[in-house]
């Protein structure tokens, strides 16, 4: 401190000197501007998730090639080409990497460096900041927006090619559900072939089936039992007919009679019967009515009504037809009662041994059918998780077909949209600015740097005059140096003389200073606009070239801006 | 200063009562407006003589501030900083006599214009106030005369003429405003070796009969690397100051002053360090600025 005190106008000027030079001639060192922009990416949500759900091609590659795309070899060139650094490449021509490669450094030596980072990234959203370093601010700001469309066209390129694969990948996961629909469709159908008539997704209604036929079988061997017993009953009563028609001698004649008769009836009739019996049989086995249906039991009245015709047709046959045919007045009156009853008992017999015939035939069947679909109800209960399984299978292989379909529906219309530029969108959120202030030197570093060596020469100049001074500074100095007693030190002693001597000091010293210092200031100043504010600077740099043009005086320095 | 004020109204009053007085035999008074009583010596060259006994009416004049040299800061700040510096040497120069002897000091420097004069007149007029003190400053430096115009005196009659007898000692004595503090100049040395006179055995003398009158003799001499004289005079002090101006004096050049004392018997009591600037002392002075005060309204005489 008390060196500075005492040198600190042998400082002053060297500081201010140096210290201006230093600024000035920070004018003509190389500048380097940097030009920013930062532009978006926004995908559709929907083609977003779609691709990120359900697609094997993602945009994420994007992300992760961001640099690549932006700063390659490829980017670089069509940079150059943008730029006009280079030729443009025709449509379908096929450039060798090394050309390409000798565009890219082309483009790349015009500039000192490029930095591309996302600055915010979510699922459908890409911000993307570039930053071009070059010596020129119009130089780092054509790059900046030259890098960026050619990105943003690459990009475009890309994502159409990326839709496109996930197009054809589509449509193959379209076709592959489309098959496996079909593939469940003909395992459901040999299920249902195998069960013809049901719905094999419900055994339920199989066993309400089963339980219909077995009411079905226990009322046709109800109706058989009951056949049998009246058969019986008739033919003992048939049986015992001689012994009871010995007492009536008509009976033998009657017995010739009625074996004489060819005892057959209407054929008609017996076919009417023979087809009703038929039709019902059919009604109680497929259509699982009982004997107390309507229909049933109508079929039943027909039947007896017929079987009585075909008893007087045997009859009449019998009287008209019959070895006494011809001799009626021979029969008595309880003769033909009781012939009547045994022709009407041999009918019945007959009628009752065909039904009996017919009931154990329609019994048969029905076990026959009644087996078939026990053993249809047990494989279908066997085979009724199968047939869930396929069932689900086949459901799950729509769904997903459909789904697809949807998907192929989606990527058309975003394909569509992509073609259009709707699809996804960049947009630019900021456009490059401040470019024409330098990012090197800066400011800081430049004030700093000629500060710093204005400091060493004011350091310097008082090193020297140090060294070259050999005056006592201090009363230890003086002991040390002469090894006498220092009695006392006096202060000036302030005389008239003295105080003139410091107003002229000081009369020559402050407006020294003063300019030194303005010297200092305005060049600094000037420093600054020139870094910070170039544009002003421009305009000052202009006006003095103006004011001092005629004298033919240079003021300041070649303005940077815009060269 | 209130009091010296007084001292120095009495001593008016007695000089006008002198004026009425017949003259001193051999010395004529003449009273000169703004410059007051010079003694002055008889024409004809006489022989070395002493001082005028004490009881020799003295002529006292009123000292304007205007007639002394604005450096002797002892007559015009009394109660400044620098004048209790002085105090200070004077003290160590006190100190140092124990014996109570009369002494010699040369008071020299290395090269010219640094203080020494200034310094000299000072230390005489603070050695002065100590009344029972009887002091002299001598102006040695013949080839640059500068003692004597501190307190508006020209330079003649002084030492030269004594050594050359052309004057007594005694007509060569001046008053200043201290009453105990006599000045000789250095005199009219026009066409003299001064080197040869300062060399005389009749220096040696003159310089006996300054011891036996004052009890400190303040002898002014020439910068001691510039010419010789001081090597000459050393040897017949009792001790030299160097006064050395500091940021200014090579180191070199002062240290070559002390060999060249050292080697001529000279013996150096020590050195006064002028336009010495201490940062601590500040603070010194402004507890030394309160202190003076205090004692100044309480005294009712204050600097």
């Amino acid at each position: 401190m008390q060196l500075f005190e005492r040198r600190w106008r042998a400082a002053l000027i060297p500081f201010c000197v140096v210290t201006t030079a230093a600024l000035w001639a920070s004018h003509y060192l190389p500048r380097l501007y940097r030009a920013g922009t930062t532009f978006e990416r926004r995908d559709d949500p929907v083609l977003s998730n779609l691709i990120h759900a359900k697609s094997p091609y993602s945009f994420d590659k994007l992300r992760r090639s961001l640099q690549m795309d932006m700063t390659g070899t490829r980017a670089m060139a069509d940079v150059a080409v943008r730029l006009g650094l280079a030729d443009a490449i025709p449509d379908g021509e096929t450039v060798p990497d090394a050309t390409r490669q000798q565009m890219a450094a082309r483009a790349r030596s015009r500039i000192e460096s490029a930095t591309v980072s996302i600055v915010q990234s979510s699922e459908s959203l890409d911000m993307v900041q570039i930053e071009v370093v070059a010596d020129s601010p119009k130089q780092a700001e054509a790059f900046a927006v030259a890098m960026r469309d050619v990105y943003v066209e690459f990009a475009r390129a890309r994502i159409n090619e990326i839709l496109l694969r996930t197009k054809e990948f589509f449509e193959q996961e379209l076709e592959s559900r489309i098959d496996e629909v079909s593939c469940a469709y003909d395992q459901i159908g040999e299920l249902l072939a195998e069960f013809p008539g049901i719905d094999p997704r419900r055994p339920s209604s199989v066993g309400e089936r089963l339980e219909t036929l077995r009411d079905r079988r226990d009322d046709l061997r109800r109706e058989a039992a009951e056949l049998t017993d009246e058969v019986e009953v008739r033919e003992e009563f048939v049986n015992t007919a001689p012994t009871q028609a010995a007492l009536v001698p008509e009976w033998l004649a009657e017995e010739l009679l009625l074996k004489s008769a060819p005892h057959e009836g209407d054929p008609a009739i017996r076919e009417e019967i023979r087809r009703l019996e038929q039709q019902k049989a059919d009604l109680q086995t497929l259509r699982s009515m009982t004997a107390a249906h309507p229909q049933v039991v109508a079929l039943d009245r027909k039947v007896a009504h017929l079987y009585e015709q075909l008893h007087d047709s045997i009859l009449n046959d019998a009287t008209a037809n019959g070895p006494l045919a011809g001799e009626p007045g021979k029969l008595t009156e309880a003769m033909r009662i009781w012939l009547e009853q045994k022709s009407r008992v041999d009918l019945e017999l007959k009628t009752r041994r065909q039904k009996l015939a017919l009931t154990v035939d329609a019994l048969d069947e029905l076990d026959d059918k009644l087996a078939r679909y026990e053993g249809l109800y047990d494989s279908l209960v066997a085979e009724h998780g199968d047939f869930e399984a396929q069932a689900a299978e086949l459901k799950r292989a729509e769904a997903d077909a459909l789904t697809w379909s949807g998907y192929l529906t989606q990527l058309d219309r975003i394909l569509t949209a992509e073609s259009q530029q709707r699809g996804v969108t960049f947009a630019t959120i900021e456009e490059p600015r401040h470019v024409a202030r330098a990012i090197s030197p800066t400011m800081r570093s430049v004030a700093s740097v000629s500060v710093a060596l204005g400091l060493l020469a004011a350091g310097l100049a008082i090193l020297l005059i140090e060294v070259f001074d050999r005056s006592f500074k201090s009363a230890a100095q003086v002991t040390r140096a002469l090894g006498i007693a220092v009695l006392e030190g006096i202060a000036e002693i302030v005389t008239p003389a003295v105080r003139r001597e410091r107003v002229l000091r000081r009369a020559f010293w402050t407006p020294l200073v003063a300019m030194l210092m303005f010297v200092v200031v305005g060049t600094f100043a000037m420093t600054y606009l020139q870094m910070e504010r170039p544009d002003l600077y421009a305009r000052v740099s202009d006006r003095a070239a103006e004011a001092f043009g005629a004298t033919g005086m240079t003021t300041l320095p070649p303005a940077l801006f815009g060269e | 200063m209130g009091s010296m004020v007084e001292v120095l109204k009495k001593m008016h009053a007695d000089q006008s009562a002198a004026d009425d007085a017949p003259a001193v035999a051999g010395v004529r008074s003449r009273t000169s407006p703004g410059i007051g009583p010079i003694i002055e010596a008889p024409p004809a060259v006489a022989p070395l003589r002493d001082l005028p006994p004490e009881t020799e009416p003295r002529h006292v004049r009123i000292w304007k501030p205007e007639d002394v040299d604005p450096g002797l800061i002892a007559f015009h700040e009394r109660g400044a900083a620098i004048t209790e510096q002085y105090r200070a040497v004077r003290a160590r120069i006190i100190s140092q006599n124990t014996t109570g002897d009369p002494q010699l000091l040369a008071i020299t420097s290395a090269v010219p214009l640094e203080g020494k004069t200034i310094t000299t007149m000072n230390l005489g007029l603070i050695m002065a106030e100590s009344r029972e003190l009887r002091i002299a400053v001598l102006d040695a430096d013949l080839r640059r005369a500068s003692l004597g115009r501190t307190l508006g005196y020209h330079s003649t009659p002084g030492l030269a003429d004594v050594l050359m007898g052309r004057k007594s000692l005694g007509e060569v004595v001046k008053e200043t405003p201290a009453p105990n503090l006599d000045l000789i100049a250095a005199g009219n040395t026009h066409g003299l070796n001064i080197a040869e006179i300062l060399a005389s055995h009749r220096t040696r003398d003159v310089l006996g009969m300054l011891q036996s009158r004052y009890d400190y003799v303040l002898i002014d001499t020439p910068p001691a690397t510039t010419v010789a004289d001081v090597c000459t005079l050393a040897p017949l002090c009792h001790h030299i100051i160097v006064v050395i101006l500091m940021n200014r004096t090579p180191e070199p050049l002062v240290q070559k002053t002390v060999r060249l004392l050292q080697t001529n018997n000279g013996r150096i009591l020590g050195c006064v360090l002028t336009r010495y600037h201490d940062r601590r002392a500040r603070y010194y002075y402004d507890y030394y600025r309160y202190y003076y005060r205090r004692d100044s309204s309480n005294d009712g005489s204050g600097g």
